[in-house]
């Protein structure tokens, strides 16, 4: 089958008994691949009710449709379970080559489950899969399971690995493969807790194109494109930071200080227009990224001397930054290094030590329970808590189980300053400033979530796509538009292309890449029918495991405290608006004020049978 | 002559030159069979790896070849398929590991007739299609050598 590996892999680690079937036509054409195949087969294979943590859980790997082909940008993999951060399903998509080499060796998807018995890693070569005892490898930070491993299988494996974070299960440790993640959500905890401490993969039997020679015009007429655009000289100069400045002076919706502002003061010392000229030297891309947005950011000398990390990522600038009032760039480069080392996703890690440093600062936490002093700007705390964190020492072991449950369990109020949709800790948008963007923290699947929409692009220059004239301070008319932003979305990862290639290939472009890549054609409205239907499972999901209306609720920082300065002084969400926009998105949609999907829907969408 | 040089300290490791190596050549995509591959170690290195056609080494395939299935012709070294048996001697004598083997067969880098289309998808300039210098190969290549 042409673009595709054409098969589908099930490995018990409890037993090594594996399973290969093939992909049917009536899949493809269904659910396309990537990010549909991930949201069916979790949907099969975990029962209702299963704990996060346990055997009967799945950690399913899919390869977009066009991860693998040679399309500049089309080199992403998916990761889905049912999250131990906020008990739904949860994606969480990565660069790396090792989605590219799993279609190398025929898989469009992997589905794991079961429990090894030891510390064991996963070895996927080409037909021969088997679990491998290891136990060397556990205690081993990232980077160095990547040695072992490759010293022992061959320097052309692909290898993605959990750090001691997954092993301690905190409940939003991420899988790491060539220093890019799958941060969000917990999968490596779930991985940590089948002891499954890597997956590594050979993929000799390379991948069938439709059309070759039309493919490499393809290939040359995008990475003109590409070149020759704006964002090509933003990406690769300064990253996905690039635009922290605008966010700051011209939107005023940079969270800063735990979500009590949104406009840091200290951001110049954060920007990368001042740090990647000192401190990066080249560029680091994912799989046939041309166009690379990822900085090799290394420290010579100081306390962090000796730092590698590839980044720094604007949602890192401002979680390990800003959200903990943090301006040493050295400090937030160190402790992205350790997330990245140890599996942390940088993003709830930082805001959960912001959350600390809030109650630190209203009297809730005291020195004795942090261990020492904790105000906001406390720069060398930082890379000090993600290490207690990752170890889950001292008050790092509560911090381990993110913003929500610490609040439960420290009481006196902290439920009040914990920012979290679904228990999941939010990304770098101050959507008090942005109301599209707070229905997408509400809606998103995994909880509160810029990539499941990607609606603040459109939200915050007000148009995109087929939208314009949006007004990021209204509530009003956004229901349809954050529907149809993440049925957009969930074709993108069902692709396996970069989101940062959105503004490059719109909808429309993909039914000529696809029927060059793999011979099957669609059309514009069958591939967002396929990221609609993907949007139904998810919420079949999600509300076989109970989570109801009320779970997708903002938190009352952005209901109830308005943001204090810059561009968007006193924007805040309402109650009314916040209900209202809930209501409209649920029509849009198609289904009943509750959020459950109507039998008519389901029928529309041919998945009657899944509800 | 001009061969494909590697400059590690732009390279991004983005692989699209491995890609579009092996779909002009084999109108697949196996970067196992490309002429020219990413080597990865920790964060920093990424180094691209390519046959050096004899500048640089003592073309030490040629020799190993049981099969005489590896030859120069105008300073190019070039693998005959048809003589290929892919017993993978000329991967253990390369001293850069420049040569991949998969399906039973053994990959270079054949320099596309003097158009490489791996140059073509560089943005990073982490390959050039420069003149050869021996001693500069020696030295990007030495971490291969020294494992």
């Amino acid at each position: 089958m042409d673009g595709y590996g054409g098969k589908i892999l099930r490995i018990n680690v409890s037993t090594g008994e594996t399973n290969v079937e093939k992909v049917t036509e009536e899949m493809i054409k269904k659910y396309l691949g990537g990010d549909g195949f991930a949201v069916k087969l979790l949907y099969e294979t975990v029962p209702k009710g299963t704990e996060p943590y346990a055997p009967e859980n799945a950690v399913i790997i899919t390869p977009g449709v066009l991860t693998g082909a040679p399309l500049p940008t089309s080199g992403k993999v998916l990761f889905c379970t049912k999250s131990p951060l906020t008990a739904t399903i949860s994606e969480s998509v990565m660069g790396g080559s090792i989605g590219a080499e799993l279609k190398y060796a025929g898989y469009d998807a992997v589905v794991i489950t079961g429990k090894a018995e030891k510390p064991s890693y996963l070895f996927i070569n080409d037909d021969d899969v088997k679990v491998v005892t290891c136990e060397e490898l556990w205690r081993k930070n990232t980077r160095e399971a990547d040695e072992i491993l490759k010293k022992k299988l061959g320097a052309d494996v692909k290898v993605a690995s959990i750090g001691v974070a997954g092993e301690n299960l905190v409940r939003y440790a991420g899988i790491d493969s060539e220093e890019r993640q799958s941060g969000r959500g917990g999968l490596g905890a779930v991985l940590g807790s089948k002891r499954i401490k890597a997956i590594a993969v050979r993929g000799t039997k390379g991948l069938d194109i439709h059309d070759p020679v039309k493919a490499m015009d393809l290939v040359k007429k995008w990475q003109k494109v590409m070149v020759t655009s704006g964002a090509f000289k933003d990406d690769t100069k300064y990253g996905t930071g690039e635009f922290l400045e605008w966010m700051n002076a011209e939107r005023g919706a940079f969270p800063t200080r735990n979500f009590q502002e949104g406009v840091f003061n200290e951001r110049e010392k954060i920007n990368p227009y001042y740090w990647a000229p000192k401190y990066s030297k080249k560029n680091k891309g994912c799989y046939t990224c041309i166009k690379p947005c990822g900085k090799l950011f290394t420290i010579k000398e100081g306390p962090y001397a000796g730092t590698k990390v590839d980044g720094i990522e604007y949602e890192t600038l401002y979680s390990l930054g800003s959200a903990c009032g943090n301006a040493d760039i050295e400090a937030v480069a160190r402790a992205n290094e350790l997330c990245d080392l140890y599996g942390l996703d940088t993003i709830s890690t930082g805001v959960t030590i912001g959350f600390v440093m809030e109650l630190y600062e209203r009297g809730i936490l005291n020195e004795v329970e942090i261990g020492f002093k904790l105000p906001f700007g406390k720069s060398e705390a930082v890379p000090q808590l993600v290490e207690m964190i990752a170890h889950r020492r001292r008050i790092g072991d509560l911090m381990a189980e993110g913003v929500k449950r610490m609040a439960e369990k420290i009481g006196k109020g902290a439920e009040r300053y914990a920012v979290h949709v679904k228990g999941m800790e939010p990304p770098a948008y101050d959507v008090r400033g942005i109301k599209g963007m707070a229905l997408a923290f509400m809606t998103s699947p995994r909880g509160a979530c810029h990539l499941k929409s990607g609606a603040y692009a459109l939200e915050l220059t007000g148009k995109f796509w087929k939208f314009s004239g949006v007004d990021r301070f209204s509530a009003e008319n956004k229901g349809y538009e954050i529907k149809e932003m993440e049925d957009f979305m969930t074709v993108y990862d069902s692709l396996g292309v970069c989101k940062f290639s959105r503004g490059f290939f719109l909808i429309q472009e993909f039914p000529e890449i696809l029927e060059t890549m793999t011979g099957v054609k669609f059309t514009e409205g069958e591939l967002l029918e396929i990221g609609e239907r993907a949007n139904n499972i998810k919420r079949l999901f999600n509300a076989r495991e109970g989570i109801t209306r009320k779970d997708c609720l903002l938190p009352p920082r952005i209901t109830e405290d308005p943001i204090p300065e810059g561009v968007s002084k006193g924007s805040y969400v309402t109650v009314e608006e916040m209900n209202a926009m809930l209501d409209d998105y649920f029509r849009a949609r198609g289904w009943n004020n509750e959020g459950i999907p109507t039998k008519e829907k389901l029928e529309d969408l041919e998945i009657e049978d899944m509800a | 002559m001009k061969i494909i040089m590697a400059y590690p300290e732009r390279c991004a490791g983005c692989r699209e030159c491995q890609v579009v190596c092996s779909l002009t050549h084999t109108g697949t995509v196996n970067p196992h069979k490309s002429g020219v591959n990413i080597v990865k170690r920790g964060v920093d290195i990424d180094l691209p790896v390519v046959c050096v056609h004899g500048n640089g080494c003592n073309l030490e395939c040629i020799s190993a070849c049981p099969e005489n299935a590896i030859s120069q012709n105008d300073g190019v070294v070039t693998i005959d398929h048809e003589k290929c048996t892919g017993c993978g001697e000329c991967i253990k004598a390369c001293p850069y590991g420049a040569i991949q083997i998969a399906g039973g067969l053994a990959y270079s880098c054949d320099l596309c007739g003097g158009v490489p289309e791996c140059i073509r998808v560089c943005t990073q300039g982490g390959i050039r299609y420069a003149e050869a210098d021996a001693e500069y190969v020696k030295n990007v290549y030495r971490i291969i050598r020294e494992g």
